[in-house]
């Protein structure tokens, strides 16, 4: 049933992470210490998560003043584009109008 | 919760409206609290001063004690947004930082100009009269444009009319004389922040 469900995303931590990255404009990035505080995620987990998501491409990280700060990549936006899409389509099929 | 295993498809959808809620509410900018306390500096501090000229005949000045009061209203109202807005925006980087910080330059820059003019205007001789509209009246024309081209920046409509609603306030203000600016400052312009974030604090998302 979720075979259509990216599994890099599919993943309680890793889906907040992509969210909370996404409201942010394109163009703008978050620092890693403000990150970790909006998902209140321990810094050794928030790093495992990340690491998965920019070896998927999803995450790209600059480092503005020394500060390592993360944004959701083209190709990351368009991923949780997809992924919410087919999550709207597995839920509406599973409960029919 | 757990972190690291995989949801169904319900749990995943109520997670990604939780996660966008709370960023969305923990990186924007607390608006309201911006306009009331811009409002209550100008409701109070414009206030008082009209309360001390409104009996002077002849019009002479406001009295320094009001002054005062304004002064130290907008010196706490421009604490507040600087810390709201660095509460807010801690930790973002990138383009709308750089937006934000040339949109803040508007404000000193508008407001020395102003009062570099008064200086001018009186120092070429206006009278107490002239000062009395200019002091009451420049600030809202400089903060109305301010609010009108920064509404165009972030596609704000609020902004953007209240932009506008400052400007005309700040045009019948002057031809209120200097004593009645003040009233019809106070009143409208601080009166219509106040107003704003009324509006806001109700409005959901």
């Amino acid at each position: 049933m979720n075979d259509d469900l990216d599994p890099v995303i599919h993943v309680p931590a890793r889906l907040r992470i992509m969210v909370t990255l996404a409201t942010l404009p394109e163009g703008d990035h978050l620092s890693f210490p403000r990150l970790q505080q909006l998902l209140e995620l321990t810094p050794g987990n928030l790093i495992t998560h990340l690491r998965k998501l920019q070896d998927a491409g999803y995450v790209g990280s600059a480092k503005p003043g020394g500060q390592s700060a993360l944004y959701l990549t083209h190709a990351g936006r368009a991923a949780l584009d997809r992924y919410t899409g087919n999550l709207r389509r597995l839920l509406d099929q599973a409960s029919p109008p | 919760m757990p972190d690291d295993e995989a949801l169904d498809p319900r749990t995943a959808a109520a997670l990604i409206e939780q996660a966008q809620a709370h960023a969305r509410d923990e990186l924007a900018i607390k608006q309201p609290r911006l306009y009331a306390a811009w409002g209550a500096a100008w409701l109070v501090g414009l206030g008082a001063m009209w309360l001390s000229v409104r009996g002077q005949h002849p019009y002479r000045d406001p009295a320094g004690w009001s002054v005062a009061i304004l002064a130290a209203l907008i010196v706490a109202a421009i604490a507040i947004t600087i810390i709201t807005t660095s509460q807010a925006t801690r930790g973002i980087g990138g383009a709308s930082v750089r937006q934000g910080v040339m949109y803040g330059l508007a404000w000193p820059a508008g407001f020395a100009a102003l009062f570099v003019i008064e200086g001018a205007l009186s120092h070429a001789g206006a009278n107490g009269k002239v000062m009395g509209v200019i002091g009451a009246t420049g600030p809202l024309l400089v903060t109305g444009l301010i609010y009108v081209v920064a509404a165009a920046i972030w596609l704000d409509r609020t902004m953007s009319g209240f932009g506008i609603w400052l400007l005309a306030v700040a045009a019948a203000a002057a031809w209120a004389g200097p004593v009645g600016a003040l009233a019809v400052g106070a009143l409208a312009g601080g009166g219509g922040f106040l107003a704003v974030a009324a509006y806001l604090s109700r409005k959901p998302g």
